[in-house]
């Protein structure tokens, strides 16, 4: 049996700019990259990581407290900003778990500098454009209709506390901040990078893909195309499970992390 | 005060059940609505409705620039301006706006401006908007940019209009390495310039600060009108100058007939027409079009104050959504918000919804011989 953990939050300065970063646990360093959702609060997953790592969970710019979006126009520009990431907390070879828009950024960097990786686990990751398997519209959806797109269960008590119908309005600003800064991001191409799939054979550190099966904003076909692109990988699915198995299948993601990662 | 016939060039076709079926007339509602076979006769009623405000002694014609939408199909406002220029002789045609982000390059706008400021012997206002929300989606324009390819794009087109080519542009958004626009506007040092706006403080005050002139946009409580023109007035008090009546401008439905209960009848079955099917979808506000910190306000202020959560009729009058009645109580009506609200141009929306042609110019022709006159003498500043 483990501990509970202590989760705290503080925040780094990278060439001026203010990075907020969720920590806890010990051990080997896991770096944590959120989704468009911005699950930059202490959540139950991050507790969960940090039972078995050093968790480092930072927001990405634009996301809560952190700043430097304006200076951020695309993905490459956000790519090179956790460059400055990762000198400025001394991170080589280190393990790093994506989710959605958090595994884009990590295959973006795994693509131009794989050394700095030892094992990288992508979940439900967008990224790519299959045209004959187009991804779902995430803006501008009504709160039913964002939980019925983002969860396999939209009716679910974690579908209805992270995507509230009437949120108190410091939540609401964490929400259209988050919206915003994934648009600035990613609304056309949307979601992806044209130039991502050819690159991907050039991540060659062992890579866990999890998916949920149901996931309706970024298909299963995804996750089969990057188990496909990327040579050294294994695609793993979970069952009723929608975009989110940080949520909906907590215990067995985490599971699934440190079997991967403690595996040789 | 100076009297604009504004045109939104609606689609009248949608069926009666429409908006049982459908969430929005925007982005997503197919163009399978479209008839081109009665296409042809809306858009030649709509331009004989426009042709008619010279002979009426309208001042001018507005048209405007909308995409992928029932609400208005006029996604060149320039072509219909064309189609104008060459059929009237006086009177100022606005074209409020050309959505300058949408765009690219920009020299596409002060080129075309320039070519219709010059074939109709400098009768062109030069509006210049941000474009609808909706837009964003239907061009795949980042709406986090809005503003900033906006104004990037407007100061292009204000250097092309004032300065001698070739130059070079290298922006954030456009990068130019020959600028050098041909034709100029005759207009000298430009055209003028009409910014449309919600009642963005920073908008108005840019306006302000350009000596530009602010154009309300409409479907709004009269009240907002009031609060935003003031702020506006104010703004230009703060610049160092008084802002004239040409400056402010004021968007409003009108309907004129013989009685009030005959203009209610004739109009109302319209202005449902309008607020159930075209409207729903004008306010989707796509991330970044709007920071988050006004957003939040949008949500909670302005949406209450919006035409597309009116429900009665009585609602409609009392918060000056549309004007209607007899010459009367039209006249009374537009002098008592002309004192009260203060604008120099009004700019009237004759046809609404899918009201017929014959309807819209016994509206008009009405409006012209009854109202405007008196109209005229009530504010006779910079007839």
């Amino acid at each position: 049996m483990t501990n509970p953990v202590d989760i705290t939050i503080d925040f780094v300065d990278v060439r001026g700019k203010k990075i907020q970063v969720i920590r806890g646990g010990e051990g080997e360093t896991l770096l944590y990259l959120h989704s468009a959702g911005g699950e930059t609060f202490p959540l139950p997953f991050h507790e969960e990581l940090a039972k078995h790592f050093s968790l480092i969970a930072p927001a990405h710019p634009g996301f809560h407290e952190s700043t430097g979006i304006e200076q951020i126009n695309d993905i490459e520009d956000l790519t090179f900003y956790y460059l400055e990431f990762l000198d400025a907390l001394k991170l080589d070879k280190v393990n790093i778990v994506g989710t959605s828009l958090g595994g884009w950024l990590a295959m973006e960097l795994a693509v131009r500098w794989p050394e700095r990786f030892k094992k990288i686990v992508l979940v439900d990751a967008v990224g790519i454009w299959l045209k004959d398997t187009p991804m779902a519209e995430m803006f501008g959806l009504e709160p039913t209709e964002l939980r019925e797109l983002v969860f396999f269960d939209p009716n679910s008590d974690i579908a209805h506390a992270l995507v509230q119908d009437e949120p108190p309005e410091d939540f609401l600003f964490l929400v259209l901040k988050a919206l915003e800064t994934t648009a600035r991001l990613a609304w056309n191409p949307y979601l992806h990078n044209p130039k991502l799939h050819n690159r991907l054979y050039r991540i060659n550190v062992p890579t866990l893909i999890l998916w949920g099966e149901y996931d309706k904003l970024v298909p299963l076909a995804y996750g089969e195309a990057f188990n496909k692109a990327i040579p050294n990988s294994k695609l793993v699915v979970f069952k009723d499970c929608g975009h989110m198995p940080i949520f909906e299948k907590t215990s067995e993601f985490v599971d699934e992390v440190v079997k991967f990662m403690k595996s040789n | 005060m100076k009297f604009f016939l504004f045109h939104l060039m609606p689609w009248p076709h949608l069926p009666a059940d429409f908006e049982q079926h459908h969430k929005t007339s925007w982005i997503w509602c197919s163009n399978s609505f479209y008839d081109p076979k009665k296409g042809h006769q809306v858009y030649n009623d709509y331009l004989d409705q426009l042709e008619a405000a010279e002979k009426l002694g309208f001042d001018g014609v507005c048209v405007n620039e909308h995409h992928q939408t029932a609400y208005g199909h006029m996604p060149s406002p320039n072509i219909i301006a064309a189609a104008l220029a060459r059929r009237t002789e006086k009177i100022k045609i606005a074209i409020i706006g050309n959505a300058l982000p949408l765009y690219d390059p920009p020299q596409r706008v002060a080129e075309e401006i320039a070519m219709l400021d010059v074939i109709t012997n400098g009768r062109i206002i030069s509006g210049q908007v941000v474009g609808g929300g909706p837009e964003y989606y239907s061009f795949g324009i980042n709406p986090s940019f809005a503003r900033e390819r906006f104004y990037e794009a407007h100061e292009l087109i204000m250097r092309i209009w004032t300065e001698d080519g070739p130059f070079s542009h290298y922006g954030k958004h456009f990068k130019l390495k020959y600028v050098n626009s041909w034709p100029k506007p005759l207009q000298q040092p430009h055209p003028p310039i009409w910014i449309p706006g919600a009642g963005s403080l920073e908008t108005m005050d840019w306006v302000a600060k350009k000596r530009y002139a602010f154009m309300g946009i409409p479907y709004f409580h009269i009240d907002v009108f009031r609060k935003n023109f003031n702020y506006f007035r104010e703004a230009t008090e703060k610049n160092g100058y008084t802002a004239k009546p040409s400056q402010l401008g004021w968007l409003v439905p009108i309907y004129v007939a013989e009685t009030d209960d005959q203009a209610r009848k004739e109009f109302e079955p319209h202005l449902w027409y309008f607020i159930k099917k075209l409207l729903k979808g004008l306010t989707i506000i796509p991330p970044g079009y709007t920071s988050a910190k006004s957003m939040a306000k949008i949500w909670g202020d302005a949406q209450k104050n919006f035409l597309e959560k009116v429900e009665t009729w009585e609602e409609i009058l009392a918060g000056g959504y549309a004007i209607v009645g007899s010459p009367e109580t039209v006249c009374e009506k537009l002098i008592k918000y002309g004192n009260d609200v203060g604008f120099g141009n009004l700019l009237s929306i004759m046809q609404f919804g899918d009201m017929p042609h014959e309807k819209a110019m016994r509206n008009m022709n009405l409006f012209a011989t009854e109202v405007m006159p008196k109209l005229r003498q009530a504010f006779p500043q910079e007839n």
